[in-house]
């Protein structure tokens, strides 16, 4: 994935985990663990945005799955903690599969509708099976993260192992995108036509991509219900899957440090925006629409840029290394 | 080598084909001539699996390809270079020639030794390998569209177009190349609207008029036609400015 993301990761691994040793209060603590979550679920949304060209409006819905049937598995039925989390990540790839069938073989952005519809569903059904899922009022009482005997029962203690799923993913991500099949996937986002005419069997891809976006969430979801230990439909609304469109838009569509970002900073103003009490919706609101007009990329390459144009008027006039692909 | 049979294919209910026939054999250039909207690039299509076709049949090397999905048909040797967004714009050239060998996933000293002859083929490229390949001019992209397709390491190649939009010197050139590709083994279909250049250089060419083959011959044989030289040479195809 070449040597530059490797520094870069290892160099925002470093500063994630020094966090805590530093930050004593344990609400900021709080936020960032939803960050962490929050990046999981932007990084596999990009993945499909970036890469597969299509945009999922249901990934409230597969955050959802992950969460519920986490909780249900265990807490109802008494499940092992984490074969259920796997068990979970699989039925939501099963039920992103039978989704995206039918939908991805489409020319078009049919899989918008569908993941919306899908997200609607799910909502009205975790409201509805109150018997199953505890209605309105939420389900309570999930068990707690542990490994061995180890309970991660306080922010500061769950923070390194969901930062430590966080920087995975991202890692894996990267990974995925530098390789030839990240490079057949970028190819068939900007060019389906061409793409099949190397050969590129895009509609699996687009399926394949799809999928690992939705489990990706699940995990994320999971991790979030045995994390909080109480969940609610009101989480999984169409609300927060738009809110994780957002963060890939406002990072920058295709660019996985950017989706970081995006999650990131998005986690963050709000809790920041409190100080303004009553205008913080406004305000959220307008900072979301002057990036998306003026910054249209996102605003990750606009930082990152910055840097780059340093580095670059101090390299001009060196020989470029022969031979060397990305 | 390429053997089509009585193909027809629709766009909804319209037809756009109707029971085209023709074949192409080895070490043959073949160029499909004819007007805007009389199927040549849906044919093209047809072929390489991108368009379904109805009836008849297509056959390659005594493999028949009907229903076969388009990578299964670049599999077998037929690579199409499509007329609009031949490459793939954000990516350097390095990774679009890697692109054109997906399917056959070479190792890298393979890789490097296949692009080391593209580049020798064209130069231009190697300048620019770095870059990506939406900085490319008209005539470089056609040319990186090219070597990615050889990349693929094709038995049929499928051009469409490739002097579409091009300067003229550039289309001579984008011209020889590929005549130069036919010399080393390459099958090649043609696509073209530039009439005159495609008869000139290819081994025989069919003229496509509303989905139907009309006529067929050898390039010298169609240049003469007093029917080819009215519809697509202009009466006296040596236009004034050129004498």
């Amino acid at each position: 994935m070449g040597k530059k993301n490797k520094i870069y990761l290892l160099a925002y691994a470093l500063i994630i985990f020094l966090v805590p040793a530093i930050w004593k209060n344990n609400y900021h603590l709080m936020v960032l663990n939803i960050a962490a979550l929050n990046i999981v679920v932007v990084i596999g949304l990009n993945l499909l945005m970036g890469f597969a060209g299509q945009i999922s409006l249901g990934h409230a819905a597969f955050f959802g799955l992950g969460a519920y049937l986490s909780a249900i598995f265990t807490a109802t039925f008494g499940f092992p903690l984490w074969p259920t989390i796997i068990l979970a990540m699989v039925i939501t790839g099963m039920v992103a599969y039978a989704i995206g069938i039918p939908t991805l073989k489409l020319e078009g952005h049919y899989l918008v509708m569908a993941t919306l519809g899908f997200n609607i569903i799910i909502y009205i059904l975790m409201i509805q099976l109150d018997g199953v899922t505890g209605g309105p009022s939420g389900f309570p009482g999930i068990p707690r993260l542990q490994v061995g005997g180890f309970v991660f029962d306080s922010d500061r203690k769950i923070y390194y192992l969901l930062w430590t799923i966080s920087v995975g993913t991202l890692l894996l991500s990267l990974n995925l995108i530098h390789s030839r099949v990240g490079r057949a996937m970028a190819a068939l986002s900007h060019n389906e036509i061409a793409a099949r005419c190397a050969g590129i069997d895009t509609e699996n891809y687009k399926v394949k991509v799809f999928v690992i976006s939705a489990v990706l969430a699940s995990l994320a979801g999971s991790c979030y219900a045995h994390y909080i230990t109480f969940i609610s439909p009101g989480t999984f609304s169409f609300f927060y899957s738009i809110q994780v469109v957002t963060m890939v838009l406002i990072g920058g569509i295709g660019s996985l440090w950017g989706s970081v970002f995006g999650a990131i900073l998005l986690t963050i103003l709000p809790e920041i925006l409190h100080a303004v009490k009553e205008y913080n919706v406004l305000i959220y609101g307008i900072i979301l629409m002057v990036v998306l007009i003026f910054f249209p990329q996102g605003l990750f390459p606009v930082v990152a840029g910055i840097f780059r144009k340093r580095k670059d008027e101090a390299r001009s006039g060196m020989e470029l290394v022969p031979g060397k692909g990305p | 080598m390429l053997k089509l049979k009585n193909i027809d294919a629709f766009f909804g209910k319209t037809q756009v084909l109707r029971h085209v026939t023709l074949h192409v054999e080895a070490g043959e250039i073949v160029s499909l001539i004819g007007a805007n909207g009389s199927g040549k690039t849906t044919l093209l299509n047809v072929i390489s699996g991108l368009h379904p076709s109805r009836n008849g049949s297509r056959v390659f090397l005594n493999v028949e390809t009907r229903g076969m999905k388009p990578e299964k048909i670049v599999a077998l040797g037929i690579l199409q270079v499509p007329e609009a967004e031949k490459v793939f714009n954000p990516l350097t050239l390095l990774e679009n020639l890697e692109l054109g060998a997906y399917l056959r996933r070479p190792d890298r000293v393979k890789l490097a030794e296949e692009m080391e002859k593209v580049f020798q083929l064209f130069p231009i490229l190697r300048e620019r390998k770095d870059q990506p390949a939406g900085t490319l001019s008209g005539g470089e992209r056609q040319m990186l569209a090219l070597g990615k397709a050889l990349m693929g390491q094709p038995k049929l190649l499928m051009l469409d177009e490739p002097s579409l939009g091009l300067a003229p010197t550039v289309v001579s050139e984008i011209f020889h190349i590929v005549r130069s590709l036919n010399d080393r083994g390459i099958t090649i279909l043609l696509v073209e609207q530039n009439a005159k250049e495609a008869l000139r250089i290819s081994h025989r060419t069919y003229v496509l008029d509303t989905g139907r083959i009309v006529l067929s011959g050898s390039g010298q044989e169609l240049l003469n036609n007093d029917e080819v030289k009215r519809a697509f040479l202009g009466k006296d195809y040596r236009g004034k400015w050129e004498r």
